[in-house]
Protein backbone atom coordinates (compact mmCIF):
# COMPACT_ATOMS: atom_id res chain seq x y z
CA UNK A 1 0.00 0.00 0.00
CA UNK A 2 2.88 2.35 0.89
CA UNK A 3 6.86 2.23 1.04
CA UNK A 4 8.67 4.45 1.92
CA UNK A 5 12.25 4.09 0.79
CA UNK A 6 15.32 6.09 2.51
CA UNK A 7 13.53 9.46 2.73
CA UNK A 8 15.54 12.09 3.72
CA UNK A 9 14.83 15.98 4.29
CA UNK A 10 16.45 18.80 5.96
CA UNK A 11 15.08 20.86 8.60
CA UNK A 12 18.18 23.10 9.33
CA UNK A 13 19.69 20.87 12.15
CA UNK A 14 17.11 18.12 11.80
CA UNK A 15 16.91 15.18 9.20
CA UNK A 16 14.27 12.65 8.95
CA UNK A 17 15.66 9.88 7.11
CA UNK A 18 13.09 7.18 7.00
CA UNK A 19 12.33 3.74 5.70
CA UNK A 20 8.71 2.71 6.51
CA UNK A 21 6.13 -0.26 4.74
CA UNK A 22 2.32 -0.53 5.01
CA UNK A 23 1.49 -3.44 3.98
CA UNK A 24 -2.44 -4.45 2.15
CA UNK A 25 -4.50 -5.18 5.15
CA UNK A 26 -2.50 -3.86 8.15
CA UNK A 27 -2.48 -1.03 10.49
CA UNK A 28 0.69 0.30 11.00
CA UNK A 29 1.26 2.44 13.40
CA UNK A 30 4.17 5.19 14.01
CA UNK A 31 5.02 6.41 17.36
CA UNK A 32 7.40 9.08 18.69
CA UNK A 33 7.91 12.24 20.31
CA UNK A 34 7.03 15.44 19.85
CA UNK A 35 9.42 16.33 17.07
CA UNK A 36 10.76 13.10 16.24
CA UNK A 37 9.99 13.53 12.66
CA UNK A 38 6.50 11.92 12.40
CA UNK A 39 4.43 14.79 10.76
CA UNK A 40 7.19 15.69 8.26
CA UNK A 41 6.84 11.56 7.49
CA UNK A 42 2.79 12.41 6.72
CA UNK A 43 3.86 15.32 4.95
CA UNK A 44 6.14 14.11 2.44
CA UNK A 45 3.90 11.12 1.49
CA UNK A 46 0.74 13.18 1.35
CA UNK A 47 3.12 15.56 -1.01
CA UNK A 48 3.27 18.65 0.72
CA UNK A 49 6.69 18.91 1.00
CA UNK A 50 9.58 18.29 -1.07
CA UNK A 51 12.82 15.86 0.00
CA UNK A 52 15.99 15.82 -0.70
CA UNK A 53 16.30 11.84 -1.45
CA UNK A 54 14.73 8.67 -1.17
CA UNK A 55 10.90 7.48 -2.57
CA UNK A 56 7.28 7.28 -1.60
CA UNK A 57 5.49 5.11 -3.43
CA UNK A 58 1.51 4.67 -3.16
CA UNK A 59 -1.02 2.09 -4.85
CA UNK A 60 2.87 1.08 -6.26
CA UNK A 61 3.07 4.49 -7.85
CA UNK A 62 5.65 7.17 -7.17
CA UNK A 63 3.35 9.61 -4.88
CA UNK A 64 3.77 12.30 -7.53
CA UNK A 65 2.28 10.56 -9.94
CA UNK A 66 -1.44 9.85 -8.17
CA UNK A 67 -3.61 11.23 -10.32
CA UNK A 68 -6.88 13.39 -8.55
CA UNK A 69 -8.90 9.77 -8.87
CA UNK A 70 -5.79 7.62 -6.87
CA UNK A 71 -5.90 10.57 -4.50
CA UNK A 72 -9.49 9.82 -3.59
CA UNK A 73 -8.36 6.49 -2.60
CA UNK A 74 -6.94 7.89 0.14
CA UNK A 75 -8.59 9.02 3.43
CA UNK A 76 -6.11 11.65 5.60
CA UNK A 77 -6.54 13.12 9.09
CA UNK A 78 -4.36 15.43 10.04
CA UNK A 79 -4.20 16.71 14.01
CA UNK A 80 -4.00 20.35 13.86
CA UNK A 81 -5.94 21.16 10.81
CA UNK A 82 -8.77 19.94 8.56
CA UNK A 83 -11.77 21.91 6.45
CA UNK A 84 -12.14 25.52 7.32
CA UNK A 85 -13.77 25.55 10.67
CA UNK A 86 -16.30 28.61 9.08
CA UNK A 87 -18.44 25.49 7.53
CA UNK A 88 -20.80 23.32 8.65
CA UNK A 89 -20.70 18.94 8.56
CA UNK A 90 -23.94 19.66 6.05
CA UNK A 91 -21.94 22.24 3.84
CA UNK A 92 -18.78 19.22 4.14
CA UNK A 93 -21.36 16.62 2.77
CA UNK A 94 -21.77 18.87 0.00
CA UNK A 95 -17.93 19.35 -0.96
CA UNK A 96 -17.18 15.93 -0.12
CA UNK A 97 -19.77 14.75 -2.70
CA UNK A 98 -18.27 16.89 -5.35
CA UNK A 99 -14.92 15.88 -4.58
CA UNK A 100 -15.57 11.52 -4.52
CA UNK A 101 -17.18 9.65 -6.91
CA UNK A 102 -18.05 7.22 -4.11
CA UNK A 103 -19.31 9.67 -1.02
CA UNK A 104 -22.64 8.45 -0.33
CA UNK A 105 -24.58 11.65 1.63
CA UNK A 106 -26.86 9.83 3.39
CA UNK A 107 -24.45 7.40 5.14
CA UNK A 108 -22.50 10.39 5.98
CA UNK A 109 -25.01 12.59 7.41
CA UNK A 110 -26.43 9.31 9.28
CA UNK A 111 -22.89 8.59 10.88
CA UNK A 112 -23.03 12.64 11.74
CA UNK A 113 -26.46 12.01 13.60
CA UNK A 114 -25.20 8.72 15.03
CA UNK A 115 -22.28 10.95 16.77
CA UNK A 116 -24.34 13.54 17.61
CA UNK A 117 -22.59 16.15 14.91
CA UNK A 118 -24.95 19.04 14.06
CA UNK A 119 -25.28 19.54 11.05
CA UNK A 120 -25.94 23.31 10.92
CA UNK A 121 -23.37 24.68 13.43
CA UNK A 122 -20.13 25.86 12.63
CA UNK A 123 -17.12 23.77 13.40
CA UNK A 124 -15.41 26.28 14.72
CA UNK A 125 -18.20 25.82 17.42
CA UNK A 126 -17.97 22.44 17.44
CA UNK A 127 -16.01 20.89 21.01
CA UNK A 128 -12.70 19.05 20.62
CA UNK A 129 -14.28 15.37 20.31
CA UNK A 130 -17.06 16.76 17.98
CA UNK A 131 -14.16 18.09 15.35
CA UNK A 132 -12.05 15.14 15.61
CA UNK A 133 -15.04 12.35 14.97
CA UNK A 134 -16.47 14.75 11.99
CA UNK A 135 -12.64 14.59 10.85
CA UNK A 136 -12.28 11.12 10.84
CA UNK A 137 -16.13 10.47 9.73
CA UNK A 138 -14.78 12.41 6.76
CA UNK A 139 -12.02 10.07 6.03
CA UNK A 140 -14.16 6.96 6.25
CA UNK A 141 -16.95 8.42 4.02
CA UNK A 142 -16.00 7.87 0.39
CA UNK A 143 -15.10 4.09 1.04
CA UNK A 144 -11.10 4.83 0.83
CA UNK A 145 -8.93 2.04 0.90
CA UNK A 146 -5.83 3.85 2.97
CA UNK A 147 -6.25 5.98 6.02
CA UNK A 148 -3.48 8.06 6.86
CA UNK A 149 -4.07 9.17 10.01
CA UNK A 150 -2.00 11.58 12.20
CA UNK A 151 -2.83 11.81 16.01
CA UNK A 152 -5.87 11.61 15.29
CA UNK A 153 -7.25 10.94 18.66
CA UNK A 154 -5.37 13.80 19.88
CA UNK A 155 -6.80 15.97 22.89
CA UNK A 156 -9.94 13.53 23.50
CA UNK A 157 -11.07 11.88 26.54
CA UNK A 158 -11.18 7.83 26.87
CA UNK A 159 -14.60 7.34 25.81
CA UNK A 160 -14.46 9.62 22.59
CA UNK A 161 -11.01 8.06 21.76
CA UNK A 162 -12.53 4.53 21.46
CA UNK A 163 -15.21 5.28 19.55
CA UNK A 164 -13.21 6.64 17.30
CA UNK A 165 -10.74 3.62 17.29
CA UNK A 166 -13.39 1.51 17.17
CA UNK A 167 -14.50 3.25 13.83
CA UNK A 168 -11.04 2.33 12.23
CA UNK A 169 -11.81 -1.52 13.56
CA UNK A 170 -14.98 -1.68 11.92
CA UNK A 171 -13.39 0.15 8.71
CA UNK A 172 -10.87 -2.45 8.29
CA UNK A 173 -13.48 -5.09 8.75
CA UNK A 174 -15.67 -4.43 5.59
CA UNK A 175 -12.48 -4.99 3.50
CA UNK A 176 -9.28 -6.57 4.50
CA UNK A 177 -7.81 -4.79 1.28
CA UNK A 178 -7.99 -1.96 3.49
CA UNK A 179 -4.88 -0.04 5.32
CA UNK A 180 -4.08 2.30 7.76
CA UNK A 181 -1.03 4.62 8.73
CA UNK A 182 -1.36 6.23 12.15
CA UNK A 183 0.92 8.18 14.38
CA UNK A 184 -0.05 8.53 17.94
CA UNK A 185 1.22 9.75 21.03
CA UNK A 186 -1.15 7.56 22.91
CA UNK A 187 0.32 3.97 23.39
CA UNK A 188 -2.24 2.47 24.45
CA UNK A 189 -4.04 3.61 21.60
CA UNK A 190 -1.68 1.78 19.13
CA UNK A 191 -1.21 -1.22 20.86
CA UNK A 192 -5.19 -2.25 20.66
CA UNK A 193 -5.03 -1.34 17.51
CA UNK A 194 -2.04 -2.03 15.19
CA UNK A 195 -0.76 -4.74 13.43
CA UNK A 196 3.36 -3.52 13.70
CA UNK A 197 4.55 -0.46 15.04
CA UNK A 198 7.38 1.69 14.22
CA UNK A 199 9.18 3.80 16.41
CA UNK A 200 10.91 7.25 15.64
CA UNK A 201 13.01 9.39 17.09
CA UNK A 202 15.26 12.10 15.59
CA UNK A 203 14.13 11.28 12.40
CA UNK A 204 15.16 7.65 12.65
CA UNK A 205 13.32 4.83 12.60
CA UNK A 206 14.95 2.80 15.93
CA UNK A 207 12.41 0.14 15.86
CA UNK A 208 10.37 -1.93 13.51
CA UNK A 209 8.01 -4.72 15.39
CA UNK A 210 4.98 -6.41 14.84
CA UNK A 211 2.74 -5.69 17.75
CA UNK A 212 2.01 -9.07 19.24
CA UNK A 213 5.87 -10.00 19.21
CA UNK A 214 6.36 -6.19 20.83
CA UNK A 215 4.21 -7.33 23.77
CA UNK A 216 4.60 -10.66 24.12
CA UNK A 217 8.67 -10.79 23.46
CA UNK A 218 9.60 -8.18 24.90
CA UNK A 219 10.46 -7.15 28.63
CA UNK A 220 11.99 -5.19 30.71
CA UNK A 221 14.52 -6.81 33.80
CA UNK A 222 15.12 -4.67 36.51
CA UNK A 223 17.83 -6.28 38.06
CA UNK A 224 20.47 -5.19 41.38
CA UNK A 225 24.83 -4.49 39.85
CA UNK A 226 25.91 -7.99 40.97
CA UNK A 227 23.13 -9.51 38.67
CA UNK A 228 23.44 -7.58 36.18
CA UNK A 229 27.12 -8.80 35.79
CA UNK A 230 26.42 -11.98 35.87
CA UNK A 231 23.46 -11.74 32.85
CA UNK A 232 23.97 -13.22 29.86
CA UNK A 233 23.45 -9.88 27.73
CA UNK A 234 23.17 -11.09 24.04
CA UNK A 235 19.49 -10.58 24.09
CA UNK A 236 19.63 -6.73 26.02
CA UNK A 237 18.96 -4.47 23.10
CA UNK A 238 19.30 -1.37 25.53
CA UNK A 239 19.88 -1.15 29.29
CA UNK A 240 19.45 1.91 31.75
CA UNK A 241 21.38 3.04 34.95
CA UNK A 242 18.59 3.40 38.05
CA UNK A 243 18.77 3.67 42.09
CA UNK A 244 18.44 0.44 42.21
CA UNK A 245 20.50 -0.65 39.97
CA UNK A 246 19.67 -1.48 36.48
CA UNK A 247 17.02 -1.94 34.02
CA UNK A 248 17.70 -3.53 30.63
CA UNK A 249 14.62 -3.83 27.98
CA UNK A 250 14.88 -7.80 26.08
CA UNK A 251 13.16 -8.93 22.86
CA UNK A 252 13.50 -12.19 24.19
CA UNK A 253 11.82 -12.10 27.71
CA UNK A 254 11.02 -15.79 27.87
CA UNK A 255 14.99 -16.48 28.01
CA UNK A 256 15.47 -14.71 31.07
CA UNK A 257 12.38 -16.10 32.62
CA UNK A 258 13.72 -19.46 31.99
CA UNK A 259 17.11 -19.00 32.45
CA UNK A 260 16.87 -16.50 35.63
CA UNK A 261 13.89 -17.67 37.74
CA UNK A 262 14.92 -14.72 40.45
CA UNK A 263 15.04 -11.93 37.99
CA UNK A 264 11.97 -9.61 38.03
CA UNK A 265 10.41 -9.60 34.56
CA UNK A 266 7.89 -6.70 33.48
CA UNK A 267 5.90 -7.52 30.35
CA UNK A 268 7.02 -5.10 27.46
CA UNK A 269 4.71 -2.50 26.87
CA UNK A 270 5.15 0.34 24.11
CA UNK A 271 5.56 3.36 26.61
CA UNK A 272 8.63 1.34 28.20
CA UNK A 273 10.14 0.08 24.71
CA UNK A 274 10.27 3.24 23.52
CA UNK A 275 11.52 4.41 26.61
CA UNK A 276 14.09 2.25 26.71
CA UNK A 277 15.16 2.87 23.39
CA UNK A 278 15.37 6.78 23.34
CA UNK A 279 17.24 6.66 26.77
CA UNK A 280 18.58 3.48 27.45
CA UNK A 281 22.48 2.69 26.36
CA UNK A 282 22.98 0.07 23.85
CA UNK A 283 25.67 -2.76 25.32
CA UNK B 1 -11.93 21.71 -9.46
CA UNK B 2 -15.76 21.63 -8.50
CA UNK B 3 -15.00 20.61 -5.13
CA UNK B 4 -13.10 23.46 -4.51
CA UNK B 5 -15.45 25.88 -6.34
CA UNK B 6 -18.42 24.79 -4.26
CA UNK B 7 -16.29 25.40 -0.86
CA UNK B 8 -15.99 28.69 -2.32
CA UNK B 9 -18.97 29.19 -2.96
CA UNK B 10 -20.08 27.98 0.90
CA UNK B 11 -17.39 30.08 2.66
CA UNK B 12 -18.87 33.13 0.33
CA UNK B 13 -22.55 32.55 2.27
CA UNK B 14 -20.64 33.41 5.34
CA UNK B 15 -19.92 37.03 4.42
CA UNK B 16 -23.57 37.27 2.60
CA UNK B 17 -24.08 40.20 5.73
CA UNK B 18 -21.10 42.35 3.93
CA UNK B 19 -22.98 41.37 0.05
CA UNK B 20 -26.28 42.39 1.58
CA UNK B 21 -24.73 46.30 3.00
CA UNK B 22 -22.93 46.52 -0.38
CA UNK B 23 -26.40 46.38 -2.24
CA UNK B 24 -27.79 48.78 -0.01
CA UNK B 25 -25.36 51.17 -0.15
CA UNK B 26 -24.87 51.03 -3.89
CA UNK B 27 -28.92 51.42 -4.62
CA UNK B 28 -28.76 54.15 -1.57
CA UNK B 29 -26.07 55.83 -3.81
CA UNK B 30 -27.92 55.28 -7.07
CA UNK B 31 -31.02 56.79 -6.41
CA UNK B 32 -29.76 59.46 -4.33
CA UNK B 33 -26.47 60.73 -6.71
CA UNK B 34 -25.59 60.58 -10.48
CA UNK B 35 -21.97 58.75 -10.45
CA UNK B 36 -22.12 55.41 -12.03
CA UNK B 37 -18.79 55.00 -12.61
CA UNK B 38 -18.36 55.23 -8.82
CA UNK B 39 -21.20 52.61 -8.03
CA UNK B 40 -19.78 50.18 -10.15
CA UNK B 41 -16.29 50.33 -9.15
CA UNK B 42 -18.01 50.14 -5.76
CA UNK B 43 -19.41 46.84 -6.15
CA UNK B 44 -16.86 45.05 -8.72
CA UNK B 45 -14.15 45.68 -6.45
CA UNK B 46 -16.02 44.92 -3.24
CA UNK B 47 -17.08 41.59 -5.01
CA UNK B 48 -13.40 41.05 -5.65
CA UNK B 49 -12.37 41.72 -2.31
CA UNK B 50 -14.90 39.20 -1.15
CA UNK B 51 -14.11 36.22 -3.37
CA UNK B 52 -9.66 36.96 -2.54
CA UNK B 53 -10.87 36.57 1.01
CA UNK B 54 -11.40 32.86 0.43
CA UNK B 55 -7.54 32.57 0.05
CA UNK B 56 -7.37 33.68 3.58
CA UNK B 57 -10.03 31.31 4.83
CA UNK B 58 -7.84 28.28 3.11
CA UNK B 59 -4.80 29.43 5.42
CA UNK B 60 -6.57 29.62 8.48
CA UNK B 61 -5.65 27.17 11.17
CA UNK B 62 -2.61 25.64 8.55
CA UNK B 63 -6.02 24.66 6.46
CA UNK B 64 -4.05 24.13 3.39
CA UNK B 65 -2.45 21.40 4.59
CA UNK B 66 -5.75 19.29 4.88
CA UNK B 67 -6.81 21.14 1.29
CA UNK B 68 -4.00 19.80 -0.66
CA UNK B 69 -4.60 16.59 0.57
CA UNK B 70 -8.11 16.61 -1.05
CA UNK B 71 -8.15 15.03 -5.07
CA UNK B 72 -7.29 17.83 -7.20
CA UNK B 73 -4.31 18.81 -9.37
CA UNK B 74 -2.61 21.70 -7.82
CA UNK B 75 -2.67 23.48 -10.51
CA UNK B 76 -6.47 22.97 -10.50
CA UNK B 77 -6.61 25.55 -7.32
CA UNK B 78 -5.05 28.19 -9.10
CA UNK B 79 -7.69 27.74 -11.98
CA UNK B 80 -10.22 27.77 -9.59
CA UNK B 81 -8.84 31.01 -7.44
CA UNK B 82 -8.87 33.12 -10.94
CA UNK B 83 -12.42 31.35 -12.43
CA UNK B 84 -13.77 32.80 -8.86
CA UNK B 85 -12.50 35.82 -8.43
CA UNK B 86 -12.30 36.72 -12.14
CA UNK B 87 -15.56 35.29 -12.82
CA UNK B 88 -17.83 36.92 -10.29
CA UNK B 89 -16.13 40.32 -10.46
CA UNK B 90 -17.71 39.87 -14.13
CA UNK B 91 -20.68 38.85 -13.23
CA UNK B 92 -20.90 41.87 -10.48
CA UNK B 93 -19.74 44.35 -13.19
CA UNK B 94 -22.04 43.33 -16.01
CA UNK B 95 -25.15 43.30 -13.39
CA UNK B 96 -24.05 46.57 -11.86
CA UNK B 97 -23.38 47.99 -15.31
CA UNK B 98 -26.81 47.00 -16.13
CA UNK B 99 -28.41 48.55 -13.19
CA UNK B 100 -27.04 51.15 -13.49
CA UNK B 101 -27.74 51.99 -16.78
CA UNK B 102 -31.25 51.00 -16.84
CA UNK B 103 -32.06 53.46 -14.36
CA UNK B 104 -29.65 56.53 -16.26
CA UNK B 105 -31.78 55.53 -19.38
CA UNK B 106 -34.89 56.45 -16.63
CA UNK B 107 -33.64 59.27 -15.96
CA UNK B 108 -32.33 60.85 -19.39
CA UNK B 109 -33.59 58.32 -22.17
CA UNK B 110 -32.62 60.84 -24.68
CA UNK B 111 -28.55 61.55 -23.81
CA UNK B 112 -28.11 57.47 -23.11
CA UNK B 113 -25.39 56.36 -25.14
CA UNK B 114 -24.62 52.55 -24.75
CA UNK B 115 -21.49 52.53 -26.24
CA UNK B 116 -20.11 55.74 -24.51
CA UNK B 117 -21.58 53.99 -21.09
CA UNK B 118 -19.89 51.34 -21.71
CA UNK B 119 -16.27 52.43 -22.84
CA UNK B 120 -16.44 54.86 -19.57
CA UNK B 121 -17.16 52.29 -17.26
CA UNK B 122 -14.96 49.45 -18.62
CA UNK B 123 -12.45 51.37 -17.49
CA UNK B 124 -12.71 50.12 -13.60
CA UNK B 125 -13.09 46.39 -14.46
CA UNK B 126 -9.67 46.87 -17.01
CA UNK B 127 -8.04 48.60 -13.51
CA UNK B 128 -9.31 45.44 -11.33
CA UNK B 129 -8.43 42.80 -13.51
CA UNK B 130 -5.38 44.17 -13.56
CA UNK B 131 -5.00 44.44 -10.03
CA UNK B 132 -6.25 41.04 -9.77
CA UNK B 133 -3.55 40.15 -11.84
CA UNK B 134 -0.71 41.41 -9.44
CA UNK B 135 -2.64 40.61 -6.15
CA UNK B 136 -3.26 36.86 -6.58
CA UNK B 137 0.08 35.52 -7.21
CA UNK B 138 1.52 37.12 -4.46
CA UNK B 139 -1.53 36.15 -2.33
CA UNK B 140 -0.87 32.57 -3.21
CA UNK B 141 3.19 33.23 -2.78
CA UNK B 142 3.19 35.06 0.75
CA UNK B 143 -0.41 34.35 2.27
CA UNK B 144 -2.41 37.06 3.20
CA UNK B 145 -0.14 39.52 5.87
CA UNK B 146 2.76 39.60 3.31
CA UNK B 147 0.80 39.66 0.29
CA UNK B 148 -0.41 43.06 1.78
CA UNK B 149 3.05 44.64 2.49
CA UNK B 150 3.67 43.99 -1.62
CA UNK B 151 0.28 45.28 -2.68
CA UNK B 152 1.40 48.73 -0.68
CA UNK B 153 4.77 48.59 -2.76
CA UNK B 154 2.88 47.61 -5.88
CA UNK B 155 -0.07 50.90 -5.78
CA UNK B 156 2.93 53.26 -4.23
CA UNK B 157 5.26 52.38 -8.24
CA UNK B 158 1.61 52.16 -9.85
CA UNK B 159 1.03 55.39 -8.35
CA UNK B 160 4.84 56.83 -9.49
CA UNK B 161 4.14 55.58 -12.64
CA UNK B 162 0.79 57.67 -13.14
CA UNK B 163 2.46 60.55 -11.79
CA UNK B 164 5.52 59.92 -14.60
CA UNK B 165 2.79 59.10 -17.22
CA UNK B 166 1.02 62.76 -16.70
CA UNK B 167 4.51 64.47 -16.66
CA UNK B 168 5.15 62.87 -20.14
CA UNK B 169 1.58 63.47 -21.76
CA UNK B 170 1.35 67.14 -20.59
CA UNK B 171 4.75 67.61 -22.41
CA UNK B 172 3.32 65.57 -25.10
CA UNK B 173 0.43 67.83 -25.23
CA UNK B 174 2.98 71.02 -25.32
CA UNK B 175 4.58 69.14 -28.56
CA UNK B 176 1.82 67.69 -30.70
CA UNK B 177 3.84 66.23 -33.12
CA UNK B 178 5.42 63.84 -30.57
CA UNK B 179 4.61 60.62 -31.17
CA UNK B 180 3.08 59.37 -28.12
CA UNK B 181 0.44 62.18 -29.16
CA UNK B 182 -0.09 61.17 -32.34
CA UNK B 183 -0.74 57.08 -30.47
CA UNK B 184 -3.30 59.11 -27.86
CA UNK B 185 -5.13 61.04 -30.90
CA UNK B 186 -5.22 57.88 -32.89
CA UNK B 187 -6.64 55.94 -30.09
CA UNK B 188 -8.99 59.15 -29.15
CA UNK B 189 -10.33 58.79 -32.82
CA UNK B 190 -10.69 55.04 -33.42
CA UNK B 191 -12.49 54.07 -29.92
CA UNK B 192 -13.44 50.43 -30.89
CA UNK B 193 -9.84 49.81 -32.19
CA UNK B 194 -8.27 50.92 -28.60
CA UNK B 195 -11.29 49.19 -26.57
CA UNK B 196 -10.45 46.35 -28.39
CA UNK B 197 -6.36 46.45 -27.68
CA UNK B 198 -7.28 47.44 -23.84
CA UNK B 199 -9.26 44.23 -23.73
CA UNK B 200 -6.75 42.31 -25.15
CA UNK B 201 -3.58 43.45 -23.20
CA UNK B 202 -6.02 42.57 -19.78
CA UNK B 203 -6.73 39.24 -20.84
CA UNK B 204 -2.48 38.54 -21.77
CA UNK B 205 -2.26 39.89 -18.37
CA UNK B 206 -4.92 37.82 -16.73
CA UNK B 207 -3.82 34.81 -18.30
CA UNK B 208 0.15 35.41 -17.66
CA UNK B 209 -0.88 36.36 -14.31
CA UNK B 210 -2.42 32.57 -13.85
CA UNK B 211 0.30 30.92 -15.76
CA UNK B 212 2.66 32.72 -12.35
CA UNK B 213 0.20 31.40 -10.05
CA UNK B 214 -0.03 27.58 -11.07
CA UNK B 215 3.68 27.60 -10.68
CA UNK B 216 3.84 28.91 -7.44
CA UNK B 217 1.35 26.32 -6.03
CA UNK B 218 2.89 23.53 -7.95
CA UNK B 219 5.60 24.22 -6.42
CA UNK B 220 4.72 25.38 -3.10
CA UNK B 221 5.34 23.70 0.30
CA UNK B 222 2.78 23.24 3.41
Amino acid sequence: MLTITDLKKDYGSFRLNCSLHVEPGAITGLIGQNGAGKTTTFKAVLGLISYGEGSIQIFGKNHTALTARDREKLGVVLSDTGYSEYLTAQDLASIQKAFYKEFSSREFLKKCKEFQIPLDKKIQDFSTGMKAKLKVLCALSHNAKFLILDEPTVGLDVIARDEILQLFRSYMEEDDQRSILISSHISSDLEGLCDDLYMIHDGAIILHEDTDTLLDSYGLLKVQPAQFDRLDKRYLLRYKKETYGYSCLTDQKQFYLENYPNLAVEKGNIDEVITMMIKGDVL
Amino acid sequence: MKGLLIKDLLLLKNQKRIAVLMILVSLFLLFSQDNNGFIISYCTFIAAMLTLNTISYDEFHHGNQFLFTLPFLRKSYAREKYLLCIGSSLVIWCISTAVCAAVTVFRTASAFRLTDFLLSNGFSLILLMLFLSVLLPLLLKFGNEKARVFLVLFMGIGLGFCVAAESILSQAGAAAEDPLFEILRFLQVHTGAAAALVLALMIVCCFLSYLISAKIIEKKEF
